[in-house]
Order: structure tokens, then C-alpha cells, then sequence
């Protein structure tokens, strides 16, 4: 029997069978929905992100407004003088804002844990409470969005079980397979022709699935590595699958037989083992109250407390060219503001090499969640298409680094013009917005 | 009733002869020892966590020294979400939310750094919880091992033998559906008889919440094997019940709990975190009415307490008007918070109202909304632990600025302490779950509608069995 021939069967038998045809069309259904969920999380996102950075400019605005009329702030607060680049640096409307990646719209990820932006001072730090994600009912979230990777990777195996619990098993528990063999040769050239029939229905449909993110946003990006990796990444999996369950079907058993065998195989792969794998990991490295970030910032007090000599020599061994600034040359300062510029620089420097421990930390963490990808491969596939997007955990991390780089540039630029007492204008505030 | 057993009976041996079937079972036991041992251990961990950063909060502020206490106020301490012992039956939405709130002056914080945001996706559904076992897991396989128990003996020809032995048809039924239910029983017992073991549970309280969980899951499995014995004898083919009650699991598990949340959140929106900030921030300077900008309200304000002193400048007053004004201002933040977190609030618990509703159409959901109503770790009992420590950060701050106003420093004296003593004296934040009771009217529709649900199927599987059997 020809593959041709193979599939015109196949065809038949699934639209005769309406069980099989309801599923197949309640998937179909499904992927859709999904995908236009995503895109409504990828509009809202992008809604929100066009609002903060209209809200910045507005800010950044009224800013260059005061200079411009000789104000030096707001009327209800006096002691406010954005001449001192303390002050302009405070209304300077800094924001670390997440790039909302288009493939987004096929998996969301988790960068919805944590807030997709955030207004950065010098003060801020990448684990400040502010970040936090949008208000939504945790209720509803428990299992994440209802986008296309969780429709491939977790729905797609079972879609397979109802198409294929019963090949080669009906036939055999009717006492047809000498029939069969008889008419289509080699039995397992056949039952195989039918496995494969089915994965290339469902492979067409990827494809058409993946490419409605393009039509969506109007956006190409259809043969970037990306999305050609996320395409790729997909498809090995339905065949994954198709190749798991053939090695069932190979065993020639009965169809309630291979319906368990198969669901059960589904149940610790998508279920069991990553639920344990997580289980697991959290029990070794339980999920942070960030009493030691507490403790680092506790230690403000005693940095504060230490000489100034000591103090300016730890700050000219990190910055030398302070040295030349018009503070950095005296022995003594008298002006407390200058003073408290080079404790608040010390403090900065320590809460960004700390940070950086954190966020090591965290990626450590997670590279024990790498060493368990080859018996928690459906988790692999649904990180990896998470990273190809951009909402994994390292855009987590990501948004957290650009953070702190954020806030320690602005703090290097304090420093210097607090202590060479620049007298900001609307072009040096302009260069403040650079940052 | 001896046939009933004996049907029972026969259906145990049928499972025990199929070598497949013994080897899932033997598999589930492991599965499910191994999930009573992490959560008893989780649920040690846990605690031990909370007290050791509830005592590491405690013992900073005890050691705050002499400090102004506005400056004491900025420094602020912690409060640390502690579900209760159920919760390692069901951790519900405790990977979403934060469990850590910082309590301080001028502002409210919100619950941070979830598990979910310092982890990879390890697992979508949540780590190894009974309640993934008993939800996900044991219905799977109830279904599997029922939707071919009456088509086969229709297939085989046994019906028209069994009844010739005298057995009725709803003895048939039901003896089978008994026989899956009993091991959806064992699994759900076993599983919560290690966590009572090994945690402890003695407080009335936890056994409440323990005899809940427990119904709502026996109402559950019974409808669960139940309507697949009615489908297995009223379908044409295996395939059919199969199908029918995959498509049924996935539509009860995965899809309308998603459409619910669309629906529910359409109904009843939440502000952008964007939009909440924005409204937060109008209302506090301009005022909540729109007309009483904060800097009139400080005028009014001082002018009202230079007439009861009967002074003409701050200087003159005996009491310090910047801590008058802080608690002052304090106050009204806490207006604009209950205005607008507690609109979110509501807006939370109208969620939950119509998403339990469309349990009449979703049983799963009403086991889902019962079993973290019990285990204590839905938004519920999330909102009330904010509440809790929100009212605490009130009189703490309370505290700290009647201090400021009253404890002996002058108008603009900021560089006035406190002593030592006095930051030791107030009292730290404690809190235990809350009863059960409190939610009644929340989790008695979730076990209404299982109820109606399990006995409505019972009653179909009696009424349909003469039709298509015989």
C-alpha cells in the first residue's frame, strides 16, 4: 500500500470516527485560541509599555519646561533645585522597560512574575519591591497562560493518544490483523505509514499555526533564526511524541493496553516528573524571603559610619579620575550633601557588587534545573521556547541587570558632576536622559 | 448486596490479572509516598523558613538603637505569609504571589519576590503536591481503567449472562463504579492519612479543613467514574468514552478554567499596575474627592492645632506638629489605599463569586476552588494576610508617629530619638490562619455543586442503564 494510498485510508477512518474528528478540530480550535490569547497579552504589554514611556516624556517635559522659565522645580516643593544634579537626576524619568519580543505571542513565558518595567533612580536596585508584576488574580494564573506552547506541549500528547491508542491494537482485538496483512503486505509498514500520516497532518498545522503571530502584528520576522529555532524546537517535539508512542504501538497490545501504557508515559512526562524535578529543587534551594538582601541593605548604617578618609580612599580606588574633581582634590569636605554623595556612592557600589552575588545565585540555581533536561525534556522544550521569545527566566534576570547597569550609571555620573558642582541646564539634563 | 460484592469483586480480579494496570498502580503508590514525603518535608522547610525571617526581622528592629522614630518608620519591618499545615495538600496560588510584605511609613507595600520570579518554569502545574496527584493524576486514570468496563461486557456478550444469573442492571453498574471508586478512595485516604501522620495536625481547625478536603474529592471521583460508566454504556464504541471523556477532562482541566478567567476578568476588570499607581498618587495629592490637594489639608490641619494650643507659630507648640502631620498624612493614605486596593480586593472576590457559578457547568473548577479553600492557600485567604498585616502596619506607624508628635521633641527637631526601649515595646506582627468558617459561604457552593453534580450523574447512570443494556 502506497503512502498515498495510506493516508487516503487514514483520512477516512478519522472522519468516519466523529470522536476523533471533534478532537482533532477541538485542538485546532484550541491552538487558535491560544494564539490569539497571546497576542492580547503582547497588546497589553505593548499598550502599557507606550504609556510609561509617554508618561516618562511628559515628565522629562515638564523638566526642560522649568529650566526654560528659570524654575527650579515644583511649586509645593521648594527645597527642590533641579540645577543640582542630584534633583535632575531625581525627575530625570529613568525606566528599564521589557522588549516585548514577537514571538511573545506564541509563549508568553513567566517575565509576567515580575514587572515588565521599572522607574530606576540611584537609589534602585534590581531586587527593590516595586517590581512586581501587574495586579491579576493569582487564582486565575496557577497553571500560567492558556498560550500555544501550553497547547503544543502539554495538550498535543494527548491529542496523539486518542488518534493513535487504537492502530494496529482495534485490528488485532477484532482479529483483523491477518486481513490487514493480507491486504496491505507488511503489517508494520502499515500501522507506521498511518503514525506518519498523522504526524505530517499535524506538522502542516505548526507551521500555519506559527506564522499567524506574523499576520497579527504586521511584523516579518518569519525567517529570523528565532523563529525558525522555534518552528524547529516544535517540531521535534510532535515527533518526539510520534516516536515515543510508535515504541507502543510496536508492542502489538491491546488497545486498553496501550491507551494506559500511553497516558501513563504522558502522566510522568508532563506531570510527575517535572512536578518532582521542581519539588525537588525547591526543597534543596527553597525560593528566597530575601533576608540576606535585608541584611545587605543593613549594612548601610555601618558604611555611613565609617571615617571619611577611608571612605574617599575605597571610592578613588574604584573611580581614580574623582581624584581630579574639584572635591576630590581636597584633604576635607565640609558640605555634608558632597560628603553624603561619596557614603551614598560606597553604599551603591556595595549593593551592586551584592546584587550581582544575587542574581549569580539565581542562575546557579537554575543551572541545576539544566542537569535534569534529559528526564524532564517536555520542561526543556517549554524553557527553551520560552528563551527563543524572550520571557524566560533569563529575561528575568535580564531586566534585573539593566537595572542595576541603569542605576549604576546614574550613580558614576552623580558623583562626578555633584563633586566637580556642575550646574545642570537643559543640556546637560538632556545628556542625563541619555543615561 | 452480595451481588453488588461480588461484582465488586470480579472487577478487582479483572484489574489485579492485568499486568499493565498492576504496574500503574505500583507506580502511583511510589508516586504518591514520594509526594506525602515532599510535602511533609516542604511543609517543615516552610515554617522553619517563615520563623527564622520573622525572628531575623524581629531581632533588627529590636536592635534599631536610638533612632527618630520618622527615621524608624522609613526603616520599617517585615511580615512573612505562613499557610497553615493544609497547605501541603494543596500550595494553591502560593508560587504566584509573594510571601514577603514590607511594612513602613508613607506606603503600602505589596507582596514580593514569589518563587515564580527567581525560578525557571520547572513544572506548569506546580510541584509535587498531592493536589496535583489527586487532581490531575487520579482521574486520568479512573477514566482510563472505566471507559471500557461496560462496553467491553456488552462487546463480549456478559451482560445478557450476568443477568440471566440474576444480577440487575444497576447492580452492575454501580458494583463497577465502585470497584474504580474504591481505588480512587485508597489513593486520596493513604494520601491523607502520612500528611495527618507525620504534621501533626491536632488543632480542630486543621481537621475541619481536612474532613472538607476530603469530601470534595470523594464527590468528585464518584462523578468522575460514574459519568464514565454512563458514557462507556451509552457510547457505541470504547473510542467514543475514550474520547468523550478526554475531551471532558481537558475542557474541565484545561479550557474553561481559562475562559472562566477571561470571562470573570472582562466582568469584573483590574486596573493596569500603570493606571492603580497613577489614581494612587492623584488621590493622595490632589485629594480623593479631586478638591482637597494635601498641601490645604496640612494648612487646615496646622491651623486647627495652633488653635488648641493656643499658639501663634509651630515653634510655640509644647508637641512636635511634623508628627501631627504624619499621621495625619498617614491616615489619608490609608483612605486612598482602602479605596483603591480594596476596589481590587473586591474585584477579586467578585472573580471568584462568577467563576464559581460557572462550576455548574465545570465541576472540576468547584473541586479545584474547594480544595485551596480548604488548604487555605486561595486569594482569600492571601487577601486576609494582607489585611491583617495592613492593620498592623497602621498601628505601627501610629505608634511610631505619636511618638514623634508627643514623646518630647519640638517642631522640626529631627535629629530627636526615641530610646532603644521604646522600638522594643511594640508589639511584632503575628499571625495565625484564619478559620475556616470565615469563607463558608465561599466553599459551601463548591461542595453544593459537587453534590448536585455526583448525584445527578448517579441518578442518569440508573435511568439510562435499562435503555442501553438490554
Amino acid at each position: 500500500m502506497t503512502l498515498f494510498q495510506t493516508l487516503k485510508n487514514e483520512s477516512v477512518h478519522i472522519t468516519k470516527n466523529r470522536f476523533k474528528v471533534v478532537a482533532l478540530l477541538l485542538f485546532f480550535g484550541a491552538t487558535l485560541y491560544s494564539v490569539w490569547q497571546g497576542y492580547l497579552i503582547y497588546k497589553y504589554r505593548a499598550e502599557q509599555i507606550l504609556l510609561v514611556q509617554k508618561s516618562a516624556r511628559e515628565s522629562q517635559q515638564e523638566v526642560l519646561g522649568w529650566f526654560k522659565n528659570g524654575k527650579s522645580g515644583p511649586e509645593e516643593r521648594p527645597w527642590i533645585d533641579v540645577k543640582n544634579p542630584f534633583w535632575a537626576m531625581w525627575y530625570g524619568s529613568h525606566y528599564v522597560i521589557y522588549e516585548n519580543h514577537p514571538l511573545m505571542i506564541l509563549s508568553p513565558g513567566q517575565v509576567s512574575d515580575i514587572g515588565i518595567y521599572k522607574k530606576v533612580s540611584v537609589w534602585s536596585t534590581p531586587f527593590d519591591q516595586d517590581l512586581i508584576p501587574e495586579l491579576s488574580n493569582a487564582e486565575f494564573q496557577v497553571s500560567g497562560f492558556f498560550d500555544f506552547s501550553f497547547v503544543w506541549l502539554f495538550l498535543l500528547p494527548l491529542l496523539l493518544i486518542i488518534l493513535m491508542y487504537n492502530i494496529q491494537s482495534f485490528e488485532k482485538d477484532a482479529g483483523l490483523l491477518l486481513l490487514v496483512n493480507i491486504q496491505a503486505g507488511k503489517t508494520n509498514s502499515w500501522w507506521l505509514k498511518r503514525v506518519l500520516v498523522i504526524g505530517i497532518t499535524l506538522s502542516l498545522w505548526l507551521i500555519v499555526v506559527v506564522i499567524v503571530p506574523r499576520i497579527l502584528i504586521g511584523k516579518s520576522f518569519l525567517f529570523n533564526k528565532e523563529w525558525i529555532g522555534y518552528l524547529f524546537f516544535s517540531m521535534i517535539y510532535l515527533w518526539g511524541w510520534l516516536g515515543l508512542y510508535t515504541l507502543i504501538l510496536s508492542r502489538n497490545s491491546s488497545q486498553v493496553s496501550q491507551a494506559i501504557q500511553m497516558i501513563t508515559i504522558w502522566i510522568f512526562l508532563v506531570l510527575v516528573i517535572p512536578a518532582s524535578v521542581q519539588q525537588w529543587i525547591q526543597m534543596r534551594n527553597p525560593a528566597s524571603l530575601m533576608t540576606e538582601w535585608q541584611e545587605v541593605e543593613e549594612k548601610r548604617d555601618s558604611i555611613y559610619a565609617t571615617s571619611y578618609d577611608t571612605a574617599k580612599v575605597k571610592l578613588l580606588a574604584e573611580f581614580k579620575d574623582l581624584s581630579t574633581t574639584k572635591f576630590g582634590l581636597l584633604d576635607s569636605i565640609s558640605d555634608p550633601m558632597k560628603k553624603g554623595a561619596a557614603y551614598r556612592t560606597l553604599y551603591k557600589m556595595y549593593i551592586d557588587s551584592s546584587s550581582e552575588v544575587f542574581l549569580q545565585s539565581i542562575e546557579r540555581k537554575n543551572q541545576a534545573f539544566e542537569s535534569f533536561a534529559f528526564i524532564n525534556p517536555v520542561m526543556w522544550f517549554q524553557n527553551k521556547l520560552n528563551h527563543l521569545s524572550n520571557s524566560d527566566l533569563s529575561a528575568i534576570i535580564e531586566i534585573r541587570r539593566r537595572i542595576r547597569s541603569k542605576s549604576n550609571s546614574i550613580n558614576k555620573r552623580l558623583i562626578f558632576d555633584e563633586w566637580n558642582e556642575v550646574v545642570v541646564d537643559s543640556i546637560q539634563f538632556k545628556k542625563y536622559l541619555e543615561l | 448486596m452480595k451481588a453488588l460484592l461480588q461484582i465488586f469483586y470480579n472487577e478487582w480480579l479483572g484489574l489485579y490479572r492485568n499486568k499493565v494496570l498492576i504496574g500503574s498502580f505500583l507506580l502511583l503508590a511510589f508516586v504518591l509516598a514520594l509526594t506525602a514525603w515532599m510535602g511533609v518535608k516542604k511543609q517543615d522547610q516552610l515554617t522553619i523558613q517563615t520563623h527564622s525571617a520573622s525572628n531575623y526581622a524581629r531581632s533588627e528592629w529590636e536592635s534599631i538603637g536610638p533612632m527618630n522614630p520618622h527615621s524608624a518608620a522609613h526603616e520599617g519591618t517585615y511580615a512573612y505569609y505562613s499557610p497553615g499545615l493544609m497547605s501541603s495538600l494543596d500550595e494553591g496560588i502560593l508560587s504566584q504571589v509573594g510571601r514577603v510584605l514590607r511594612l513602613e511609613g508613607h506606603v503600602q507595600n505589596e507582596m514580593a519576590y514569589s518563587a515564580r520570579s527567581q525560578e525557571a518554569i520547572y513544572s506548569r502545574f506546580g510541584g509535587l503536591m498531592p493536589s496535583l496527584l489527586l487532581q490531575w493524576v487520579v482521574p486520568l486514570l479512573l477514566i482510563f481503567l472505566s471507559f471500557r468496563s461496560i462496553y467491553q461486557e456488552k462487546e463480549q456478550g456478559r451482560i445478557t449472562l450476568l443477568l440471566s444469573q440474576g444480577l440487575g442492571i444497576k447492580q452492575i453498574l454501580v458494583g463497577k463504579a465502585l470497584a474504580y471508586f474504591s481505588i480512587a478512595i485508597i489513593a486520596l485516604l493513604s494520601t491523607v492519612l502520612i500528611q495527618f501522620i507525620f504534621l501533626e495536625f491536632s488543632q480542630s481547625s486543621d481537621i475541619a479543613r481536612l474532613v472538607g478536603f476530603v469530601i470534595s474529592y470523594i464527590l468528585f471521583y464518584w462523578l468522575i467514574v460514574s459519568l464514565t460508566i454512563v458514557l462507556s454504556t451509552v457510547l457505541k464504541n470504547a473510542t467514543g468514552a475514550l474520547s468523550s471523556m478526554l475531551a471532558i477532562w481537558v475542557l474541565w482541566m484545561v479550557l474553561l478554567p481559562k475562559w472562566t478567567a477571561s470571562i470573570a476578568s472582562e466582568k469584573y476588570p483590574l486596573p493596569s499596575r500603570f493606571e492603580f499607581k497613577q489614581a494612587m498618587k492623584d488621590d493622595r495629592s490632589k485629594g480623593i474627592d479631586g478638591h482637597n490637594p494635601s498641601k490645604d489639608r496640612i494648612n487646615k490641619l496646622r491651623d486647627s492645632v495652633l488653635a488648641k494650643y493656643g499658639v501663634s507659630s509651630d515653634t510655640a507648640l509644647p508637641i512636635n506638629l511634623d508628627g501631627i502631620v504624619m499621621q495625619a498624612d498617614e491616615e489619608y493614605g490609608n483612605l486612598v489605599w482602602d479605596k483603591h486596593i480594596g476596589g481590587v480586593f473586591e474585584s477579586f472576590s467578585l472573580q471568584k463569586r462568577l467563576s464559581q457559578w460557572t462550576s455548574i457547568l465545570n465541576p472540576m473548577h468547584a473541586l479545584k476552588s474547594a480544595s485551596m479553600s480548604f488548604a487555605g492557600t486561595d486569594m482569600l485567604h492571601h487577601i486576609h494576610f494582607q489585611k491583617e498585616a495592613e492593620e498592623y502596619r497602621r498601628s505601627f506607624i501610629k505608634k511610631l508617629n505619636d511618638e514623634h508628635a508627643y514623646g518630647g521633641s519640638k517642631t522640626g527637631d529631627w535629629s530627636w530619638q526615641s530610646t532603644e526601649e521604646f522600638f522594643k515595646n511594640i508589639d511584632p506582627f503575628k499571625y495565625s490562619t484564619v478559620e475556616i468558617s470565615k469563607y463558608k459561604r465561599y466553599w459551601q457552593v463548591d461542595l453544593l455543586i459537587l453534590l448536585v453534580w455526583s448525584a445527578s450523574i448517579t441518578v442518569l447512570m440508573c435511568l439510562i442503564s435499562k435503555k442501553h443494556l438490554i
